[in-house]
């Protein structure tokens, strides 16, 4: 078959590709985010892109529609084949989202305090040891050798057990090194596991990785395991992005063809080696040094992680395929650490809808252990809410829609570079003030920011308190496109990307609704204990908003309850925080699994009381504004 | 006594509305119109006063109806396309407390009547009648918004009721209503939480809560009348819980929903199963009413002459009651 | 007061072993204070707190059944006062009083007509629930053996005399007819009637403290069986009386007051009963007494009831079909969704809001929005094909195109060969209805 290259204009990137692929595949493959809701039907229209040279071959000449547009032809990605090479431009309303790899600061603070759960007792553990040699007074086998050093340095590592194929290399590893060894012991179960038994140098550096599976956003933390010291992160979009923004057509798309399930699967690998292979020439590190790792994530993007049918989550009543996952190595998965290395899923689910990664959230805030009722909200794709202490815990999934995560709203971006992170706008100055990620210019706008721009536009009556636009604003700012009112928040020469950054009405219903869900799941679970927000007694607020959020504007605007700030604690990433924890402790692996057991869950999605006070709560802040004493409006 | 009598401590009441203005009070009306201002529920005596009866207003269209089933059209065909005299003859044959006038002429689709023609309309029935009207729009945003500020002022200082602002569409009804000294109609879909989204937006423009009065699209027996009843009985239990923005009396439409439903018009040949046609109708938006009643309505739409007498009677008999 | 699911919890084990067949002790308790779970349902609960937790347990209203087998009336049991808080149980019987000194020809006809009226409504069949015979000639045992033999419906014997009311009782033997009713005068021998028939008991009060003593004293004398009636037949006493009623009994959970009440229809005319009758269904009768026999009277009552007594705790929905939006006529769009109401009545109001002509195909998804319906896969191409094909839309336009809602684009090429239609797809919000239908429908047919 011919090789042929597209080029992908607006990233800079040359994909190749084959004769009869068409330019939306091609797309997903090279990282290149397309939007797609139909999954290459050609009947929903989003992925529109403009060929700037070469021809392309129409797949289905009933659905075939071409117009000129600047620069090009403009048509559908997923109805044009290639037959040559060609370069396609993606305009901005087509793009799914931006695939670059980025850095993050490492997490800090009292969610990755690993001092609450004893010693470290990472989920790989390496040891440097130095064995006696057999003599005739000596005479224990190779195995208890290798055992009785293991234990002298640490007597908890009882009960221990080694692999047979671990076994079967050991005299020899053992006499090639002349019983000088790093010896990798893994802790994932009731029992530690002789792992591996390999030259001393291999044990200079141990790495393990923590991983937070977002539905939108996937994050990942490289750990040195000895000291439990973070090297670095980095986060990226999800890569399965392509096939459908949420869990559910995620789902639906892996029924519709043999060979989904193994893509969705490998779009995630994808996305996951990308992250590594960032962070090892970042840091300097080789692959073979990480020998760990724990993951996190809801229940449909673990199964999707290990290539299990997801599809029991999609019907009533959503129950997943399991909770617990087997421990896999990385050659299973193809995951680019140690071949041997173990993949473990540290945080089980507690129901379809409700996690791993929210049970990694319990754990890192602690609030299972906790005297006081703390809240846990995780607000990503999904807003997933826990309440309770140390007697008690219960859930509920609201299905917030991943508006503050960017997606559904053309100006938004996650929190990299460019990002607008705080917003102002008092309507009588000419610029708004902002801040943004790295102080560049803006490329868009994050969740924080999206937050505070809500409560801007309020505040000054650009939008009334249901978020529709006031079109006799007296602004130059207010627009129009296609009937829907939109309003400038930078002009074209303000932004990183000569076009301006305009907020719609659509992109504020969607955002007022995802804050509405959230709002109204804490006030239903707590409202099923008889419990009132002012109950609360500690609040954190996890997940798409950076630790910047304004937490008086995100109760301004009603996407928080209206309770004392000094209960109100913004967390940022909590699933890879528990993802951390577990990577590091033996402990945290144990409150894990007790914690799920524990959980109850509450399902909201057929509640009526939930459905009355989303409503209530479709609105700035809230309809009951009695219970927003602290808001001024 | 061996039963304590079960009274709730309601923290609140109902707030008062006035409708129509005297000669005194910058209008022309003869009668106005006091509701409201309830301390329990409806007719619970026993617990609260009820200072207000509920009242009855009667639609009056400013145009000739289509498709009223005879035992309806045989009493209004003498006055319709006369709008003052439809009126005159619902205040002075059939009591009406209040006229509730629908320019449905507007609508671009039907009559696609001018603003200054619906102005004129309501200047006839003002000079036809003494009691307070009801104006209410053809139901088309755009057209509403263009006509309502010279209906407005064409009833200005007689304080009507101008219908309906809704969560999408309430700024020129409320200016209007602001500028000329009208109360005004919030309407929502069955949605509690979206009369309250209304009843905020219209505050916040600077309406008085003694202005404003609530409006459920309504429903009719057999036809999702049980969801207008609970949504008015919610919202009364939360005025009277001390929701200040649930506080407003409330309106309900029965005429018209009573009698688009089959049960009011199919002929005995084509439905045998429900009896005689002559009294279905009749009985259909008496039944409606009162149960509109007994979940704390304060006006209702009506249409049918004799339901409006057979209601006024049972809303005396209900105000009659004496505490136990 | 009702103990809530935190009360319960702290009662329980707090072990999460899952015996129950619930997963933990917090989602048991919330079942218990839902009353959709029984204690015994835990085998680790202490008798401590088994004996704390059952005294609240028990509810506030009795259910009484009256009569025996399928047409058996169960009233009462109800446990809030207003229909939104949960639902109103049980609906109310509506009884035909039927007089005794009527020709016996004219009872039989009576009766009969009274078992065989029936109304179809939303594709179920309702009718009245008892014969209610009144003495007001003293021949009630006579009318009784008729009724047995013509009547399908269980029955109620009106009499102040215990004599006859025995004679009756005796014909009826262990039918479970509803004795109507013991005062101060006859109230120990009605008492001992009803124990010995094992018929349940209408007591009858001049006024509420009366009812509350005989209530009382019946409850000594161990009948649980119990119909209050406070005797209020004029409207404005009669609303009073059973409000405080249904509030002694699920509020205060006075034991005596826990019983369903028994309301007579009063008025003028039949038009006038109407209107008491409407009264009495809302306002918390469990059996109403109504001499209206014709259809166009007793259609309103019926109807009256069950939208009184509908569970609004289900999800509101329109019926699934063709509806019109403006005026549409064979060259107007075809829109899908489902019969969630409130989907259905924005895509309604949107499209209305967009001055657009449309007709609009409603799929029956048991109440639910497009994409949770789409998500538990109750919105298919197979589900949609299914209504396109039987709601008959097909002869009421020109070309056969649909818009699907933008959410399931996924569903438009199955959609297409399931129904043979051409699909276009619409926006994802209803919002954008009329945006779409100006800039982009008429493109995006030009195609077919």
């Amino acid at each position: 078959m011919d090789s042929l290259t597209v080029t992908f204009e607006d990233y800079g990137i040359e994909a190749p590709a084959e004769a009869g692929e068409s330019i939306l595949e091609i797309a997903e493959r090279a990282g290149v985010g397309i939007a797609s809701y139909c999954g290459g039907q050609g009947t929903c229209q989003q992925c529109q892109v403009v060929v700037t040279s070469g021809e392309v071959q129409p797949k289905d000449e009933a659905r075939w529609q071409q117009e000129i547009a600047e620069g090009g032809t403009k048509v559908l990605a997923c109805q044009s084949l290639v037959s040559e090479d060609i370069a396609v431009k993606i305009p901005i309303r087509s793009r799914a989202g931006d695939f670059t790899v980025r850095g993050i600061e490492p997490l800090t603070g009292k969610l990755v305090d690993l001092g609450r759960f004893g010693p470290l007792t990472p989920l790989t553990r390496q040891f440097a040891l130095s064995l006696a040699h057999p003599t005739r007074d000596d005479t224990i086998s190779d195995l208890q050798r290798l055992r009785r050093a293991l234990l002298d340095e640490d007597a908890e590592l009882e009960p221990i057990t080694i692999d047979l194929a671990v076994l079967r290399e050991l005299p020899q590893a053992l006499r090639e090194n002349d019983f000088e060894v790093a010896v990798a012991v893994s802790d994932n179960g009731p029992t530690r596991k002789i792992a591996a038994v390999r030259p001393p140098a291999a044990a200079d550096s141990s790495l393990g990785i923590a991983i937070d599976v977002g539905t939108s956003t996937v994050a990942v933390e490289l750990v040195d395991l000895d000291s439990g010291q973070i090297v670095g992160g980095a986060i990226r979009r999800n890569g399965q992005i392509a096939y459908g923004e949420d869990v559910i057509s995620r789902i639906v798309w892996t029924q519709q063809g043999p060979d989904r399930l193994q893509r969705m699967h490998q779009a995630i690998i994808d996305t996951l080696n990308e992250l590594l292979s960032y962070l090892y020439e970042e840091h300097n590190v080789e692959s073979k040094q990480v020998i760990a790792a724990s993951v996190a994530g809801n229940a449909t993007m673990i199964n999707f992680l290990l290539r299990i049918d997801a599809s029991p989550i999609r019907r009533t009543p959503h129950t997943p395929p399991a909770t617990e996952m087997p421990v896999v190595t990385a050659e299973q998965l193809r995951l680019d650490i140690h071949p041997q290395a173990a993949v473990c899923v540290c945080h089980p689910a507690v129901s379809g809808f409700v996690g791993g990664d929210i049970t990694a959230g319990v754990v890192a805030t602690g609030m299972h252990k906790a005297d006081e009722l703390s809240l846990l909200i995780d607000v990503g794709t999904n807003g997933e809410i826990v309440v309770g202490n140390k007697d008690w815990l219960m859930c509920a999934s609201c299905s917030a829609g991943p508006a503050f995560e960017g997606v559904g709203v053309e100006a938004a971006m996650p929190a990299t570079a460019g990002a607008v992170t705080r917003f102002r706008y008092d309507g009588d100055e000419d610029a708004v003030e902002y801040e943004s990620v790295a102080g560049q210019s803006p490329r868009g706008i994050c969740g924080s920011g999206l937050v505070e721009m809500i409560a801007s536009l309020a505040e000054i009556e650009v939008i009334d308190r249901t978020g529709n636009i006031n079109s006799d604003f007296p602004s130059e700012r207010i627009c129009e496109r296609n009937d829907e009112l939109g309003f400038t928040l930078f002009w074209p020469d303000e932004t990183a990307r000569d076009e301006p950054i305009i907020i719609y009405q659509h992109d504020i219903e969607n955002l007022l609704r995802s804050k509405a869900a959230v709002l109204a799941g804490i006030t239903v679970l707590l409202n099923k204990l008889d419990l009132a927000t002012t109950d609360v007694e500690q609040m954190y607020l996890a997940g798409a908003f950076g630790a910047g959020l304004d937490v008086d504007k995100a109760v301004a605007i009603g996407l928080l309850p209206d309770i004392p700030r000094e209960r109100l604690e913004v967390v940022g990433n909590s699933a890879l925080a528990g993802a951390y924890l577990t990577l590091m402790s033996r402990q945290a692996r144990q409150q894990a699994q007790e914690t799920v057991s524990a959980m109850t869950y509450l399902d909201l999605s057929s509640d009526t009381d939930f459905m009355d006070e989303f409503i209530a709560s479709n609105f700035i802040p809230h309809t009951d504004l009695s219970r927003f004493p602290s808001v001024d409006m | 006594m061996p039963l304590t009598i079960p009274k709730e401590r309601w923290t609140a009441e109902v707030q008062t509305a006035t409708i129509g203005a005297t000669k005194d009070e910058g209008g022309t009306r003869t009668s106005t119109v006091t509701i409201g201002g309830e301390q329990t529920l409806p007719f619970l005596h026993f617990e609260g006063e009820t200072p207000n009866r509920p009242v009855i207003a009667m639609e009056v269209l400013d145009e000739i109806p289509t498709g009223w089933p005879e035992p309806l059209a045989q009493h209004y065909e003498d006055v319709w396309g006369d709008p003052a005299a439809w009126a005159r003859k619902a205040v002075d044959e059939f009591g009406a407390d209040l006229i509730c006038l629908r320019l449905l002429s507007a609508d671009p689709d039907g009559g696609d009547a001018s603003a200054d023609q619906c102005a004129e309309t309501i200047q006839s029935v003002l000079e036809a009648v003494g009691v307070p009207l009801i104006i209410w729009g053809c139901g088309n945003d755009d057209k509403d918004n263009d006509i309502m500020p010279f209906c407005s002022q064409a009833g200005a200082g007689e304080r009507c009721i101008l219908g309906a602002a809704t969560e999408d569409n309430y700024k020129t009804i409320c200016a209007s209503a602001l500028a000329d000294g009208h109360l005004i109609i919030n309407q929502s879909p069955l949605d509690i939480n979206i009369q309250k989204q209304v009843n905020i937006l219209v505050t916040d423009m600077g309406m008085d809560l003694g202005d404003i009065i609530m409006y459920q699209i309504t429903g009719s027996l057999g036809y999702g009348v049980e969801y207008a009843y609970s949504i008015l009985e919610r919202t009364r239990l939360a005025a009277l819980d001390g929701d200040r923005m649930l506080q407003m009396p409330m309106l309900s439409i029965v005429g018209s929903e009573a009698w688009r439903v089959k049960e009011a018009w199919q002929p005995e040949e084509e439905a045998p199963e429900w009896g005689p046609l002559e009294r279905r109708g009749i009985i259909w938006e008496i039944a409606t009413a009162t149960l509109f009643l007994h979940a704390a309505t304060d006006i209702l739409v009506m249409r049918h002459p004799e339901a409006v007498a057979y209601v006024r009677d049972h809303i005396d008999e209900m105000m009659s009651g004496q505490p136990i | 007061m009702a103990l809530t699911a935190m009360d319960i919890y702290k009662q329980l084990p707090k072990t999460n072993c899952g015996d129950c067949g619930i997963p933990t002790c917090l989602a048991f308790a919330m079942k218990l204070a839902q009353g959709q779970a029984s204690l015994d349902e835990c085998p680790h609960v202490t008798e401590e707190a088994a004996a704390a937790l059952e005294g609240s347990s028990a509810p506030p209203m009795a259910t009484v059944t009256i009569g025996i087998g399928d047409q058996a009336l169960d009233i009462g049991g109800q446990t809030v006062l207003f229909r939104h808080e949960e639902t109103f149980h049980n609906p109310c019987g509506i009884a035909v009083q039927v007089n005794t000194s009527l020709p016996e020809e004219e009872m039989r006809e009576r009766i009969t007509t009274a078992c065989s009226t029936e109304f179809d409504r939303v594709g179920m069949i309702f009718g009245l629930d008892l014969i209610a015979l009144n003495d007001d000639d003293g021949s009630l045992p006579q009318a009784a053996q008729l009724a047995t033999e013509v009547s399908t419906l269980p029955l109620m014997l009106m009499s102040d005399n215990p004599g006859t009311m025995r004679g009756a009782l005796e014909v009826c033997g262990d039918g479970r007819p509803l004795i109507y009713a013991a005062g101060a005068d006859n109230f120990d021998e009605m008492i001992a009637l009803a124990k010995e028939f094992s018929s349940p008991l209408a007591i009858r009060g001049q006024d509420l403290d009366e009812l509350y003593e005989l209530s009382e004293k019946a409850l000594d004398a161990g009948i649980e069986d119990l119909v209050l009636d406070s005797c209020a037949r004029e409207p404005a006493t009669l609303l009073q009386y059973q409000t405080i009623i249904q509030r002694a009994a699920i509020n205060q959970k006075i034991k005596p007051m826990g019983f369903p009440t028994i309301g007579f229809i009063t008025g003028d005319d039949q038009v006038a009963k109407i209107i008491s009758g409407c009264e009495l269904i809302a306002k918390y009768a469990g059996i109403v007494v109504t001499d209206l026999i014709t259809r166009d009277t007793l259609l309103p009552l019926i109807t009256a009831r069950l939208n009184i007594y509908t569970d609004p705790q289900k999800p509101i929905q329109v019926e699934s079909g063709i509806y019109e939006i403006g005026e549409p006529d064979a060259s107007s769009p075809v829109l899908i969704t489902t019969n969630f109401s409130l989907t259905y009545y924005t895509v309604e109001a949107d499209t209305s809001a967009g001055n657009i002509d449309a007709w609009v195909v409603v799929v029956d998804t048991e109440g639910t929005s497009v994409l949770t319906a789409w998500a538990a896969e109750d919105f298919t191409a197979e589900t949609i094909a299914k209504t396109i094909d039987e709601c008959g839309i097909e002869e009421k336009v020109d070309s056969k195109i649909a818009v699907l809602p933008g959410g399931v684009a996924v569903l438009s090429g199955e959609l297409e060969d399931a129904s043979g239609w051409n699909v276009v797809v619409g926006p994802r919000e209803s919002a954008g209805i009329p945006a779409f239908f100006k800039t982009e429908y008429a493109q995006r047919i030009a195609q077919y």
